[in-house]
């Protein structure tokens, strides 16, 4: 054990060339690849189908905010909290109930889009009343002088004077999520985190793991790299000109 | 007849520390078409009474009427239906930094529900009252502070206001810019007839534009009435110092009022600090010299926090007591240097 173990993490075991290797598990980790951004994307997407509403609704009921209502501002806050303070490993174990009544089995990649988005409402609600609270007050101001609604501002003045803060964060919770979707893997999830469970924590074969482990940061940096090339391309507030 | 009209109006804050009383008791009347000042120091309360004009600071007591009605009576669909016949603008702006000049002052058109085609052909109109119509498609971070300001009065505009409020509108902005927005704001005011109200903490900005005055203090207005009046005969210690800080207030970028008889002789800068002032360093002068000099211009300034008087003196043409005279006042612990940009 030790020496010798670390060394074979960073070489193909004896007798697999890499061609041999790759036909071996190649599909294996292709599917692997192809799950973990289904159940990433697809949690991140349903997230935001409510996590958006609900941290619009947190900035707009909070007491500095359009149409203070400290009940509802309350309650969505104690959900959110209380959710968040769960760690998700135990969350996916709580939600096994929830998850079998809603997608028919518990376990799988689809089925972890479950827990997924559930972790991933409140953490994204969080996000979004965080950059919708960085946008100017003096521009929401204007745009009530002017006779502007609520809803007014929160389409035409809030989401889009907080876009460039609101797509750095959704990069941000796209990459948590990606994590939380590895770590599924540990109870019966799919994707690149079950394979590297399965076969490096299970039967010790730490070149998989190694190779796994890889291809999880090669997605997590190609997920960052576009979302900030995104934030930045829609950003208006650079001196020079150009659009 | 008066277009807004203000009544006992107070507004009180509270706070963690109790309750600040941002306004007391404060009567206006502002006639349609008048451009109508309303000075104070930081903390006075004028952001908040100018707020009360449109309702985005609701009184604690007291009236508002627009054209004669109560804005306090008005529903929250009345009220911004109101709202968009009064124009506002804001010292740093408020522009939306994601849009571009065009569609930042199409959006009050928006709000009128009119169509992109009409929103943008209006818009472009405005841009062009403004002398902007070269800048339709920047955005606001690639313009001067100036520039930002007239998007933002093209956009105060849009609606068709029939008044428009100004929030220190020229505080961020440097002498030169400020004069050109205060001119366009003077010719807005007669080419449209609209109600213009200045909220500012400087002097030259009332004198420059406004025909009457309100000068707040403490919550409540010290003085009101003609700009002329008031600068001529300041009834209040307040309005004595606001119009005491008015440093502006010499004719044409700092040359003498008026040409001195003794044209030709030779014209000289001192400086003196505090400790300097207690003697009467020119008046001795004089009386040692039997000769009458003349002072072109006096001022103090804070350098640092120490108060610097200026003075610039022209000696008698032909003068040969000059050297001696020179002589004395750096005696005396005086600055003394040339003053060329008063030469004649």
């Amino acid at each position: 054990m030790g020496i010798e173990h670390l060394l074979a993490f960073s070489i193909l075991p004896e007798g697999y060339t890499l061609s041999s290797w790759l036909d071996q598990y190649g599909s294996m980790l292709m599917s692997g690849i192809l799950e973990t951004i289904y159940m990433t994307v697809v949690s991140t997407a349903l997230g935001y189908l409510f996590g958006l509403p609900m941290g619009v609704i947190l900035t707009v009921t909070d007491k500095d905010g359009l149409k203070p209502n400290a009940v509802v501002y309350k309650v969505l806050d104690v959900i959110a909290n209380i959710v968040r303070s769960v760690p998700f490993l135990i969350l996916l174990i709580m939600l096994i109930p929830f998850t079998r009544f809603v997608v028919g089995k518990s376990y799988g990649s689809t089925a972890v889009i479950v827990p997924l988005t559930i972790a991933a409402i409140p953490f994204i609600a969080r996000m979004v009343e965080s950059s919708l609270k960085e946008v100017d007050a003096g521009v929401i101001e204007a745009a009530k002088s002017m006779g502007a609604s609520t809803m007014r501002i929160v389409f035409r003045v809030l989401l889009v004077e907080g876009r460039t803060s609101l797509i750095v964060n959704a990069t941000i919770a796209t990459g948590t999520i990606l994590g939380y979707s590895a770590m599924a893997g540990a109870v019966g999830g799919g994707g690149l985190g079950a394979i590297a469970v399965r076969y490096g924590y299970n039967r010790y074969q730490y070149d998989i793991m190694i190779v796994t482990v890889i291809l999880l940061i090669i997605l997590f940096q190609i997920f960052q790299t576009v979302g900030m090339f995104i934030a930045n391309k829609l950003d208006r507030r650079k001196t020079a000109s150009g659009n | 007849m008066s277009e807004i009209t203000i009544e006992h109006l107070s507004k009180t804050f509270l706070s963690k520390d109790g309750t600040v009383e941002a306004l007391k008791n404060v009567d206006l009347s502002i006639a349609s078409g008048d451009i109508f000042g309303i000075i104070g120091m930081s903390g006075a309360g004028k952001s908040t009474l100018v707020r009360c004009m449109n309702y985005l600071e609701i009184p604690t007591e007291g009236r508002v009427l627009i054209d004669g009605r109560a804005l306090g009576d008005f529903s929250e669909k009345e009220l911004r239906k109101q709202r968009e016949s009064i124009g506002m603008i804001f010292q740093h702006f408020n522009l939306l930094m994601q849009k571009s000049v065009l569609d930042n002052v199409c959006f009050p058109l928006y709000i009128q529900g009119k169509t992109k085609a009409q929103a943008r052909q209006r818009a472009a109109e405005l841009l062009e009252i403004v002398g902007l119509s070269d800048k339709q498609k920047a955005y606001p971070a690639q313009l001067s502070g100036g520039h930002k300001q007239r998007v933002a009065i093209a956009r105060a505009l849009a609606s068709d206001p029939k008044i428009l409020l100004c929030d220190e509108a020229t505080s961020a902005l440097d002498p030169q810019t400020t004069s050109q927005i205060l001119e366009l704001l003077k010719s807005i005011n007669k080419q449209f007839g609209i109600t213009i109200v200045v909220i500012t903490h400087q002097m030259s900005v009332v004198r420059e534009i406004c025909e009457h005055v309100a000068i707040l203090s403490g919550g409540e207005v010290a003085e009101q009435g003609l700009v002329s009046d008031i600068f001529t005969h300041p009834k209040t210690a307040v309005a004595r110092e606001m119009i005491l800080r008015d440093s502006g207030a010499e004719v044409e970028s700092g040359k003498p009022l008026v040409q001195s008889e003794i044209q030709s002789g030779e014209i000289i800068r001192i400086v003196f600090s505090e400790n300097s002032a207690f003697e009467p360093v020119i008046a001795n002068m004089i009386l040692m010299f039997r000769e009458p000099v003349n002072i072109l211009k006096a001022d103090t300034k804070n350098v640092g926090g120490v108060a610097k008087g200026e003075m610039i003196l022209q000696f008698m043409k032909n003068s040969t007591n000059v050297p001696a005279m020179k002589g004395h006042l750096a005696e005396c612990g005086l600055a003394v240097g040339e003053a060329p940009e008063y030469g004649n």
